[in-house]
């Protein structure tokens, strides 16, 4: 099992001193933080220290130790592997605690982290997997000019410092249609356009350091809320962070109240989480997530590039291209981020552990309508592979799948779907994998997540096929606004995604009329299409289609436009063009809803008055779900659509409910803003709207601060 | 509507573990380099054909 999850990556890959005996580095280090956990949850104590280091723990231990006890060795995939599997498993143990243990949290919490550190000892005593790291990972031996590293390392901190600045002196008061861009300093589009420019010159020249301009570039344009805004963004977010709170604290799964508890792996971790870093909320993680997410996933997509012969060059451009181009902004604090996460993951190891040869497809009419390029390579396992090693990396894949299974719905059809494609054209050896996941996904939504289906089966079904009515909901929806700014901001999103998916067709036709056509991307880039004609997903099946092609897609438009071996001057001055006007495309597409997605201080003081004083049992009615809710008490304090109406009709219906009922009306920034923007309606629609239900006399105003108010409707 | 409910409910979980196991097994020996005999195969598709039938029942019953 050695050579399990050993990638076939390139020595300059990522920069890094020889001769380090990482591996054991590492070992111990999982070992402290392991026992460290164990005893400050033992022990309830720690503050900050125990938060940080559950949250190391929880991201990277588990996974880490099982994979070193086998003897995996240090490489780039092994190390992303072992962080998918530490998420898998706290989302495996924590659904089981929920659903089967009582919520009996703290042995867990105590006996995870000291079975991680027993076999961590166990590993470094009987000293197996404690080989140094492997020659696939040592630093660069091709000789670079000095001044490229030194220009991508200046760029990188000249352009961070910039960001920075910038970001300091923007005002998010300013924040408007067109959301993020309405606000920011130049200082920070020249701290983008330097880090972007340090990555072109550092990708002219072949160089591994241009991983560093990377790196900065994630954190410039996902940190970007995060360093500018007051509070983490995004309600939704929120709305997760009060699901685990509420598992944490009482451990049920309120399946009547939301389906997503009928997914709720991703929020049972959590809970975990919450409960051994000993904090009140998980609050915390939800600013910089994004950092994570698009970290894990960067990382994901260079390995996936290099498995499909992409040069190093490629790699870094298709890491970079894949930053640029997801706008989508799946990847908040929530179970399909580390759903996708986890796709590519299990996708990464079927394609390296698994691998078969396309060329050799079973079906000759196929072979000719693919014209694929010829992969023999026998993968990391070898040809036949060892039992052991075969068993072990087919469980890893497993555990991952029941992990992504149990966490999110939509998730495991992309990746059943990516799966198919992969065996039909011969890609990978395990033929049996999308009929493992299916059954997985049909096992679960039968019997684990009946309590979504029940009652509005026909709802689920009943667009199956509808082509025009689900491109209507898909696209024509959101095109609908009439404001020049709000234009723009779809215009981004709809060039950005026509960009990709027409730079990638381009690639693959290009090498399909060479007959080498990448199946693989083909076959990881088609897979998500057919899902747009098979549900709406509420409006949002399109943007998650362009999410789970962005990977291929990413990687193809890097083999179309980076050449081999060097770049030609009128190519660059194009990819640089290009660079430069992706970046604010970006920002346009990606922040174009913060008017109405970034949490402000007079909408926290509202929730915070309302949770104060609503008694068990209160219903609030708001003019949008777009706002602040199921933040805390998700049980006791329930969170409605006000019924459509003139107020005083409204106000009727709300008399029918029992007079034991607190009712309360909440207007929120947040949904002003997301009328204004969304919906086109005048600025001061909500505050109108307040004054005309307190002109009823039936309100009094509970709290207020700025533009949000809390009215509680007045009983007997 | 009484044998839905017995076969869904009661064959459910345990035709999935099954059924699981033994498309586990089959990629086990597949990507080590055996080949899976018709009998194992044969017996695969029927443990898939009626883990369907017991998904379909399983809708019938409550949609």
């Amino acid at each position: 099992m050695v050579q399990t999850l050993q990638p076939r990556l390139e020595p300059a890959d990522l920069p890094r001193p020889a001769q380090w005996d990482t591996g054991r580095l590492f070992d111990s280090a999982a070992i402290a933080v392991a026992a460290a956990v164990a005893v400050m949850v033992a022990g309830d104590a720690g503050g900050d220290v125990r938060a940080l280091a559950a949250l190391v723990f929880v991201l990277t231990v588990p996974g880490w130790t099982v994979l070193r006890a086998v003897g995996s060795p240090l490489s780039l995939l092994s190390g992303i592997v072992s962080v998918a599997l530490s998420l898998s498993t706290m989302i495996v143990i924590g659904e089981s605690t929920a659903l089967l243990g009582g919520w009996h949290w703290f042995p867990v919490d105590v006996l995870l982290p000291t079975a991680c550190a027993a076999l961590g000892v166990r590993t470094m005593r009987h000293r197996r997997g404690a080989m140094t790291s492997d020659g696939s990972l040592r630093p660069a031996t091709v000789a670079l000019p000095s001044w490229v590293a030194w220009c991508c390392l200046l760029t990188t901190v000249l352009g961070i410092i910039l960001v920075a600045t910038g970001l300091s002196r923007s005002d998010v008061a300013k924040i408007d249609l067109l959301g993020v861009v309405d606000a920011l300093s130049p200082l920070y589009w020249f701290g983008a356009a330097l880090i972007v420019g340090g990555l072109i010159a550092g990708c002219t020249y072949g160089s591994g350091w241009a991983w560093v301009n990377v790196g900065a570039l994630i954190v410039a344009l996902f940190g970007l809320p995060g360093l500018l805004e007051p509070h983490p963004r995004f309600t939704v977010a929120w709305v997760h962070v009060g699901f685990i709170d509420h598992i944490a604290d009482r451990g049920t799964l309120l399946t009547s109240l939301d389906g997503r508890f009928s997914w709720a792996g991703f929020f049972a971790a959590g809970g975990l989480l919450q409960r051994m870093a000993g904090t009140d909320t998980l609050l915390w993680l939800v600013r910089y997530a994004p950092i994570f997410y698009v970290g894990a996933s960067v990382l994901l997509v260079a390995l996936l590039a290099r498995r499909t012969a992409a040069t190093r060059t490629q790699t870094i451009v298709a890491a970079a291209l894949f930053c640029c181009l997801n706008w989508i902004g799946q990847d908040y604090f929530s179970p399909q981020a580390t759903g996708f996460v986890l796709y590519l993951t299990i996708i990464a190891v079927v394609m390296y552990a698994f691998p078969a040869n396309p060329g050799a497809v079973a079906s000759p009419r196929l072979r000719r309508w693919l014209r694929p390029a010829p992969d023999e390579w026998q993968g990391v396992l070898g040809g036949g592979g060892s039992p052991s090693a075969t068993l072990f990396t087919l469980g890893v894949c497993y555990v991952l799948l029941v992990a992504m299974v149990i966490s999110h719905q939509l998730t495991p059809v992309f990746f059943i779907s990516a799966c198919f494609f992969l065996v039909v054209c011969n890609v990978t050896r395990l033929r049996t994998m999308p009929i493992v996941a299916a059954v997985m996904f049909l096992a679960w939504l039968s019997f684990g997540a009946s309590a979504y289906w029940i009652g509005h089966f026909d709802d689920l079904t009943g667009s199956i096929g509808h082509v025009g009515k689900l491109l209507n909901q898909n696209v024509g929806t959101r095109t609908k606004s009439t404001n020049i700014d709000r234009k723009v901001v779809v215009a981004c999103r709809l060039l950005l995604a026509l960009f990709a998916w027409s730079l990638a067709a381009l690639s693959i036709i290009r090498d399909w009329r060479r007959h080498r056509t990448p199946v693989a991307l083909l076959c990881l880039f088609l897979a998500p299409f057919p899902l747009l004609f098979m549900q709406p997903y509420g409006g949002e099946m399109a943007l998650r289609v362009c999410l789970f092609s962005l990977p291929a897609a990413s990687i193809l438009i890097a083999r179309l436009i980076v050449p081999t071996p060097r770049f030609a001057f009128a190519r660059l001055a194009a990819i640089a063009a290009t660079a430069g006007l992706l970046v604010p495309a970006f920002a346009t597409a990606r922040y174009g809803n913060e008017k109405f997605e970034m949490i402000s201080d007079d909408d926290l003081a509202v929730v915070g008055q309302l949770y104060d004083e609503a008694p068990s049992g209160s219903l609030v009615f708001v003019a949008s779900l777009q706002t602040l809710q199921y933040v805390d008490r998700v049980e006791d304090v329930r969170f409605r659509d006000m019924p459509s109406g003139t107020p005083s009709r409204v106000t009727e219906r709300l008399d029918r409910y029992p007079d034991s009922t607190h009712i309360y009306l909440m207007f929120t920034e947040t949904q002003a803003a997301y009328g204004v923007v969304a919906g086109g309606r005048a600025r001061n629609w909500l505050d109108n709207l307040a004054d005309e239900f307190l002109s009823t006399g039936r309100y009094v105003v509970r709290a207020e601060a700025g533009h949000s108010v809390l009215l509680e409707l007045e009983r007997g | 509507m009484i044998a839905l409910t017995i076969v869904s409910r009661g064959l459910g979980i345990p035709l999935t573990l099954l059924l699981l196991s033994m498309l586990v097994w089959l990629d086990v020996r597949r990507v080590a380099g055996r080949r899976n005999p018709v009998v194992l195969r044969s017996a695969a598709a029927i443990t898939a054909g009626l883990f369907v039938l017991v998904v379909v029942a399983r809708f019938v019953e409550f949609a």
